[in-house]
């Protein structure tokens, strides 16, 4: 499938100093929702504002639908919507003067979507945004984002300050119309649990390099969190190479590991802790997060290794 | 949406968006104005009226051109289809309008309200225009590369504050020992201030275009946006105070020349050169202002040096023989003395000099005037007169003795090159008031004894007004000669008379003194 948002070598670096991103690379196939996971300061937002051609990378390519990012044409930027958490809107305009304005830049405009998302937001109407919660600025953040129906959907912490109830419902709906719409979304959020509903790829972005990037599917059968529990108190248990996330207490121990099989890893511990109890299951996108964004290596690609 | 239609779309959400700051802005403007129109004296402190409209006007760009700021990455528009061009398009245009167009329009209403109109009007406006539109490209750049406008005042505060500082550590690092930079080349050449200018003005059109299109955030494009800003300051900063040169115009008989001797008392010292300068006029009334404008200096040893100066003196007549055909009831005082003109060499060139000087060959201009009476006022306290570019106000009569004693206030504009030179100067004796009884066809001149003057702004930078107070008085009208007695109600029936010296032509001159 043809990647609708792709970095390759991707570095940028804040004037002379910080160098937020190292050599990242990423492929999000068209119609596919991303999630994009990493702690604060990984440069989750760098990436998106460079995917989004608001910076110019120091080295290194990003494109959106067959674009060098920071050459998009202000034609070509119309199928390509950003959302930031601190996005600034005009403050001093209500909802209906904010879609005066918007509206007529976007050719794709869809003024019935935009009254269905009004009504779904629960937009209030007769204030200015200045006067609006922070969710509520979200919502009209991400009003002007999905009306115009854009091919491109880069999101940053789209779920900040709403409540459960919005958050539910924004998330089915960009479920809904990503597929019906076709799509491509990429979403950034604290919210794992939210993103592991949502998305169909995932990415871990750490330190500003990208420790992982695939498949939802490919992460669950990949990752594996193992449980080992013996009846009496663990006499031994250390952390060994391919182990990450490895927490001990009594006795037990646990870890995340990559496995392709769960029955091999499951036969293969079960032979070197004959009196334990060993657990093997799919490791949950938090899990994932925490052992990769906490390994320090990149994790994709290689293989588990296991030894006495 | 095409980007034209782009432009108009975001210019008038600007319009709406930062009404409030006009409304100021624009109220600022009219207090300005009303505040200039309606002036007959000097009083009151309405040079700080221009400052204040300047002031408003680059906070107000500010907030304009941050609405949508180009280096901000979570500015609203970025993330919008909209083109670059378009967005900077529509800030240009909506400043042009409303900062621009506003105070331009009640320059023009205000410079008109002294009876200037048509070319002289576009001439007045032709300055400010300058003037002010580097301030605005000053603040449009500025605005352009700072985030908020908390960052635009500190840095609005902050660059002349270490520019200054800057040149004056440069000046006394570097040029302690050497003479100032355009010695030796003021009549030609490029200044260092022209390049800054240039430099100034340049950048400031670049960096906002370049910021736009590029959203550029690299530590080049600060450090180049800071000096283009901070010579921008000095662009919008460096108004030409020296008089202009006064242009060539066709008219003046050429005959003219004038005569150099060196004057009988000083001769030649090195750190001074008293030149005695004389002209015949052509014609009867005309007066000749001289002005030099550089002197070239062939020693002794035969090495040559030029000594820079804006000496003017005034030859020919300084009153017309008669006005309206009234007569003069004192003594023409026209000196036949010739009137001196004094080269200051520079302390560099003052060895030079003392190692004697062969010739000395003076270039500067001629201008030929004629007289002309502006207009009439009657001798009542409070009374006014405006003529093109002036008004005239009485501010005091008195009679006392047979002297009349009275002041005059003076509010005019800046006159063209030609006619620089030919008003009033503090000192000189050329005749500019006169008291005329029309009954009896008599007049007596009035000098001035005391004269202040000082300036004041319009409502833009790049014009001004020049503010007048003579003291006027017939007390010298018959110098060591005893008063002839008055007829009984002279004064009562006398008008005071403004006489304005007309240019009638001039061009470059040059004459040359070989010395024994």
């Amino acid at each position: 499938m043809q990647a609708a948002v792709n970095a390759v070598g991707l570095t940028y670096r804040y004037g002379r100093g910080t160098e937020a991103l190292h050599g990242v690379d990423l492929s999000i196939p068209e119609g596919s929702l991303f999630a994009l996971l990493g702690p604060n300061g990984a440069g989750k937002t760098t990436l998106m504002q460079i995917l989004a051609g608001l910076r110019r990378p120091t080295r290194g390519r990003a494109g959106v639908l067959g674009v060098e990012s920071s050459a998009l044409t202000y034609r070509e930027r119309s199928s390509v919507a950003y959302v930031n958490e601190v996005q600034r809107l005009p403050s001093w305009m209500r909802v209906d003067q904010l879609e005066a304005y918007v509206a007529p830049l976007y050719p794709t405009w869809d003024a019935s979507l935009a009254a269905s998302l009004r009504e779904r937001f629960q937009l209030p109407m007769n204030r200015p945004i200045r006067t609006f919660s922070r969710g509520e600025r979200m919502k009209a953040a991400l009003f002007c984002a999905l009306a115009p129906r854009p091919k491109v959907l880069l999101m940053d912490e789209p779920f900040s300050g709403m409540d459960a109830i919005v958050k539910d419902e924004l998330v089915r709906g960009l479920l809904e119309s990503a597929g019906t719409e076709g799509w491509t979304v990429l979403v950034s959020s604290h919210d794992i649990g939210e993103l592991e509903m949502l998305a169909d790829h995932v990415g871990i972005l750490a330190e500003g390099r990208m420790r992982l990037s695939a498949s939802m599917d490919d992460v669950h059968a990949r990752f594996k969190r193992v449980e080992v529990t013996a009846s009496e108190p663990w006499p031994i248990g250390r952390q060994e190479s391919g182990w990450m996330s490895f927490e001990r207490g009594g006795n037990r121990f646990g870890f995340v590991t990559e496995a392709a099989n769960d029955g091999a890893l499951q036969s293969e511990l079960s032979e070197r802790f004959p009196a334990a109890h060993v657990e093997v299951r799919a490791a949950t996108l938090r899990e994932v997060f925490v052992a990769v964004a906490d390994s320090g290596a990149t994790a994709e690609g290689r293989t588990m290794r296991i030894s006495a | 949406m095409t980007a034209i239609a782009q432009v108009l779309h975001v210019a008038r959400k600007d319009l709406r968006e930062s009404r409030w700051p006009f409304v100021v802005f624009i109220a600022v403007v009219a207090a300005a104005g009303v505040r200039v129109a309606g002036k007959w004296a000097a009083a009151g402190v309405f040079g700080m009226s221009m400052f204040l409209v300047v002031l408003t006007a680059l906070l107000v760009v500010a907030i304009l051109v941050q609405s949508d700021s180009p280096i901000r990455a979570d500015a609203f528009w970025t993330t919008r289809p909209l083109a670059p061009a378009a967005v900077l398009l529509a800030k240009v245009l909506v400043l042009a309008i409303v900062v621009g167009g506003v105070p331009l329009a009640a320059q023009a209403i205000t410079v008109a309200s002294f009876d200037v109109h048509g070319t002289a009007l576009a001439r007045h406006l032709s300055t400010s225009i300058l003037e002010y539109g580097r301030w605005l490209l000053f603040g449009l750049a500025l605005a352009s590369m700072t985030k908020d406008l908390k960052t635009f005042v500190v840095a609005l505060v902050g660059i002349p504050i270490a520019f200054g500082i800057g040149s004056d550590i440069w000046a006394m690092l570097f040029m302690r020992n050497s003479v100032s930079f355009d010695a030796g080349s003021a009549s030609r050449g490029i200044s260092l201030d022209q390049v800054i200018t240039w430099i100034g003005t340049l950048g400031c059109i670049a960096l906002p275009i370049w910021l736009y299109a590029r959203r550029d955030q690299g530590w080049r494009t600060i450090a180049a946006g800071t000096l283009f800003v901070a010579c921008g300051v000095v662009a919008a900063l460096n108004t030409d105070s020296s008089p202009p040169t006064p242009p060539v115009v066709e008219g003046a008989p050429r005959e003219n020349a004038i005569t150099l001797s060196l004057s009988a008392q000083n001769q030649i010292r090195p750190g001074q050169i008293q030149l005695t300068v004389r002209a015949t006029p052509a014609r009867p009334d005309e007066r000749i202002t001289f002005r030099l404008d550089y002197a070239d200096l062939e020693l002794a040893d035969g090495d040559k040096t030029q000594i820079q100066g804006q000496e003017v003196a005034e030859l020919g007549a300084t009153r017309p023989r008669s006005l309206g055909g009234a007569v003069w009831l004192s003594p023409n005082r026209d000196s036949t003395d010739a009137p001196s003109i004094v080269l200051v060499p520079q302390e560099w060139q003052k060895p030079l000099v003392a190692k004697g000087v062969k010739r000395i060959t003076i270039h500067g201009r001629i201008l030929a005037a004629m007289p002309r009476v502006a207009g009439i006022l009657p001798t009542t306290v409070g009374a006014r007169l405006a003529t093109p570019g002036r008004r005239i106000s009485l501010g005091s009569w008195r009679e006392d003795s047979g002297i009349a004693q009275l002041t005059v206030h003076e509010i005019e504009l800046p006159h063209s090159a030609s006619d620089f030179y030919l008003q009033n100067r503090s000192g000189s004796r050329v005749l500019t008031y006169a008291l005329v009884n029309d009954a009896r066809h008599e007049a007596l001149p009035l000098e001035a004894h005391g004269v202040s003057t000082g300036s004041t702004s319009l409502v833009l930078p790049g014009d001004e007004a020049y503010t007048t107070d003579l003291s006027l008085d017939t007390r010298e009208a018959f110098p060591g000669r005893a008063r002839p007695p008055l007829a009984e109600g002279w004064f009562q029936a006398a008008r005071v008379w403004r006489i304005d010296w007309i240019s009638a032509g001039s061009y470059p001159v040059r004459a040359e003194l070989t010395l024994p």
